[in-house]
């Protein structure tokens, strides 16, 4: 076991954090959904059909690209809708939700003494396999794949994040068996990284024993040090030919719990926050679930309210009742922000300002957090790039931002290579992207060099 | 306020696609953030940004030149006092108000004119290029106009700032793709040019605000700079001015540079704010610092001997230093990179000044000159990066 610590980074000083961390029940969504284009350069296959009836675990699709790996209902009743967009593309598969207990029918395995490959097999046609996800390029793992590590991300310093450790709460034998399983799928084990605030030896161990194949690695600083990708960076890079996956906390206890009762978990627990939340909550829902099951979290009294899944950082815009309004498949928090447009007369000249920066020519920020305002304001307009060493300050990767910036941005797919692109996933340069004064859209231009890399490499 | 955002709203019509002046786009956004913040909001993640933009960014480098452009005021005026017979009875109670106010009156004579001249030709050229290129208008010209007449000799005449300004804008940024890709820093273009071009009047060696009739001249006043006295072999000594009236500025000098205690204040604010990069300035100065022990160390002439605190303070290392070498876009861009770039501006500011007979003063092509080998500097930090990098991969 070893310490890693950060020092670049940033806790954003945002206010809307959890009130406590007791687990509530949201009420159950009447419909929940799956999002394809969450998983990047799919290609949908349908395995049903509109009016099909559903159970939990019932394939809905799988990508052509690795067939074996199927999508799966997240709850037993009918299959809606499928949503389409430009070009066909499929948006998302709307099952109205009758129950989350039907289970579709399987034969129980034995975890403990399956082969790698059965074990491989019973989790591809579980639905719980696109949990798994793969650096390079971010996507959801190949099921003929060896990785050379899987990375168990126990923490989170996502902005308004809740403990990992709470998530998984009452399901830590679970967890257990889900690091012994995992272990078997990757070429050196697993490796476990937690926060150093936490104690997280009883669940890396069984009786006295360590569970095998596990090594722990605790990290220490601010934001990113909970992200997988930092985790890599310090652990296991990976480049164009070495593969690593990761999993969050949740995921996998969902997957010791499969092979421990053969039934597929539904449930997700999600902190909803955020400064427009007007109350802020641990709460368990299921997967999939739809935003509207979170309205009534959200303080409209100042106007439109934008809801996230995911963090403020590197979530995805879910407004309920739209295309995108559901839970994605990877998020563990909802954040609810102000989303009203405001255009402030002469703001460049307000010698305090109202708002947070990194560097200190809003003094504002000295007087007390609890008076700025946090919304989707872009504050500012896109200008070229004027680097004055705010990327460098919240990088802590051996990565040179600057350059690796203007290399995506100048589409020199050879230079970003080189530079560590695919080391890298968007929520990895969402810091990156929140300080920057030119309002580069570095998380965009990210994600169209590595589908080009992952194209033409 | 309610009616002013309504009318620019209004005119704004006639901007936006379709609209009749389309084509002038760039120059309404400029005027219309300027009054308004864009009020754009994020559409995808990271949905929460940084309240910092280019215009504030900027706007504070203004800000920390204030005092230099002050103090650039009074002590043009002051100096222009010194040399004329006709202030000399006033001159005799020192620094009363009345004669601070004077000094800042003639001084704003000489100033605001400059300055008006290279907002006026400078921005043209910045509205002309954005216009054809259909892009924003770059904050960053905000500085650039401010820098440049700080740092011009008071005496210029106002013709060849319009050139100097307008050969900077374009071929110090424009012939690059404008702010972000320039190589050099452009007012320190401009400068040059002007050095060059018309050397009688920028030589750096006679500062010459005269008075308007010759007759009034105050006898064996030459007005010359400190750096074009020790050119001459007067090397530090009582009667051109001590090491304080250096380091607070009241000497004769190109506008906004004779002041080292104005340029602290300003490199206080600049890393204060996080805006200006300390690895720069604390480059320059330990590499000056270390340069000049070198020359201490085997002084061959009287030059080689001048101790390193008055090479901090006079001429305008202290501005360049501070002001002129942190341009973050000309000067190197990693981390690494900044420290070198910094260190060799300072020693090639010693050495220019130190060793060669033509300048008398170094830190301007010490920084031109690092501004085109800035790229260099970055290249072998980025390689290194990349090597160790594919060297830890192997590892694994």
């Amino acid at each position: 076991m070893s310490l890693i610590r950060i020092k670049r980074g940033l806790d954003l000083p945002i206010p809307g954090g959890l009130d406590s961390a007791v687990l509530e029940h949201a009420p159950e969504p009447a419909r929940v959904a799956l999002l394809p284009q969450q998983s990047w350069g799919i290609k949908v296959q349908l395995l049903a059909q509109e009016g099909d009836r559903i159970k939990v675990g019932t394939p809905l699709y799988c990508d052509r690209r690795d067939p074996r790996v199927v999508y799966a209902s997240p709850a037993a009743g009918v299959l809606e809708s499928v949503v389409r967009g430009e070009k066909r593309v499929t948006l998302s598969m709307i099952v109205r939700a009758e129950n989350f207990a039907e289970q579709a029918p399987r034969t129980q395995m034995d975890a403990a003494r399956a082969a790698r490959a059965e074990s491989v097999e019973a989790l591809a046609a579980s639905g719980l396999w696109p949990a798994l996800r793969q650096r390079p390029f971010d996507r959801v793992a190949h099921s003929d794949d060896v990785p050379h590590s899987i990375f168990v991300t126990a923490t989170d310093t996502e902005p308004l994040a809740a403990s990992p450790r709470e998530a998984i709460r009452g399901r830590e034998e679970h967890f257990r068996s889900g690091l012994e399983t995992l272990a078997k799928l990757a070429e050196k084990g697993v490796i476990l990284c937690t926060s150093a605030e936490e104690d997280w030896s009883d669940l890396r161990t069984r009786g006295r024993q360590p569970i095998a194949g596990v090594a722990a690695h605790q990290f220490r600083g601010p934001h990113p040090a909970g992200l997988a990708g930092t985790h890599i960076h310090f652990l296991d890079p990976v480049g164009a030919k070495r593969k690593v996956w990761h999993v969050a906390a949740q995921d996998v206890a969902d997957i010791g719990e499969f092979f421990a009762t053969g039934q597929v978990p539904t449930a997700r627990r999600i902190a909803v926050v955020g400064p427009a939340a007007k109350k802020r909550a641990f709460v368990q829902t299921r997967r999939g679930a739809e935003m509207s099951v979170f309205d009534a979290f959200a303080d409209r009294s100042r106007g439109a309210v934008r809801f996230i899944g995911g963090s403020a950082l590197s979530g995805r815009t879910a407004q309920p009742g739209t295309d995108d309004g559901w839970l994605g498949r990877w998020d563990r928090q909802v954040t609810l922000l102000s989303d009203e447009t405001e255009r402030e007369f002469l703001g460049w000249s307000a010698p305090l300002g109202k708002r947070w920066s990194l560097t200190n020519v809003y003094p504002g920020k000295f007087f007390g957090a609890a008076r700025l305002r946090f919304d989707t304001d872009l504050n500012g307009s896109p200008r070229a790039i004027v680097p004055i060493g705010l990327w460098e300050k919240v990088m802590p990767l051996d990565v040179l931002p600057t350059q690796l910036i203007k290399a995506l941005a100048s589409d020199d797919l050879e230079g970003a290579e080189k530079l560590g692109a695919l080391e890298l996933a968007e929520e990895d340069l969402a810091l990156c992207e929140f300080v920057d004064q030119s309002k580069t859209p570095a998380t965009a231009l990210l994600r169209q060099m590595l589908t080009r890399i992952e194209k033409e490499g | 306020m309610k009616f002013l955002r309504r009318k620019l709203d209004e005119m704004g019509k006639s901007f936006h696609k379709g609209g009749r002046l389309e084509k002038l786009y760039p120059v309404y956004e400029a005027a219309d953030t300027f009054l308004y913040t864009p009020g754009t909001r994020t559409t995808r993640g990271p949905h929460l940004r940084d309240a910092n933009d280019l215009k504030r960014t900027m706007i504070f480098v203004v800000l920390a030149l204030l005092p230099c452009t002050v103090w650039a005021m009074f002590n043009t005026g002051w100096q222009a006092m010194l040399a004329d017979k006709g202030h000399a009875e006033a001159l005799a109670a020192g620094f009363s108000a009345g004669n601070v106010l004077t000094a800042l009156g003639i001084g704003a004579w000489a100033f605001v004119p400059l300055y008006m001249l290279t907002i006026a030709v400078g921005g043209t050229i910045e509205a002309i290029f954005a216009t054809v290129r259909k892009i924003e208008i770059n904050e960053g010209f905000l500085v650039t106009s401010l820098l440049f007449p700080l740092i011009m000799p008071p005496t210029v005449p106002l013709w060849q700032a319009a050139i100097g300004i307008a050969f900077g804008i374009v071929f110090g940024k424009e012939i690059y793709g404008g702010t972000g890709m320039n190589v050099l820093n452009p007012a320190l273009t401009g400068r040059i040019f002007l050095f060059f071009a018309y050397p009688a009047q920028m030589s750096g060696n006679v500062w010459r605000i005269m008075p308007s009739d010759p007759a009034n001249a105050v006898d064996g006043m030459t007005g010359a700079t400190t750096l074009g006295l020790w050119k001459d072999g007067l090397l530090p000594a009582a009667e051109h001015g001590s090491w304080w009236d250096n380091f607070i500025g009241l000497v004769p000098g190109s506008m906004g540079e004779t002041s080292a205690l104005c340029c602290l204040i300003g490199a206080v604010l600049l890393i204060a704010g996080r805006i200006g990069s300390w690895r720069v300035m604390a480059g320059c100065v330990i590499g000056l610092v270390a340069t000049t022990f070198l020359m201490n160390a085997t002084a061959a002439n009287p030059y080689m001997e001048v101790p390193w605190h008055w090479h901090l303070v006079v001429g305008g290392f202290a501005f360049g230093a501070v002001f002129m070498a942190t341009d973050p876009v000309s000067a190197a861009q990693t981390d690494t990179g900044r420290w070198i770039y910094g260190f060799l501006i300072g020693a090639l500011t010693v050495v220019v000044r130190v060793m060669n007979p033509a300048y008398p003063e170094g830190v301007m092509m010490a920084i031109i000159f690092m501004n085109v080998f800035a790229p260099l500097i970055d290249h072998f930090v980025i390689r290194a990066n990349v090597k160790r990098r594919a060297r830890r991969l192997e590892l694994q």
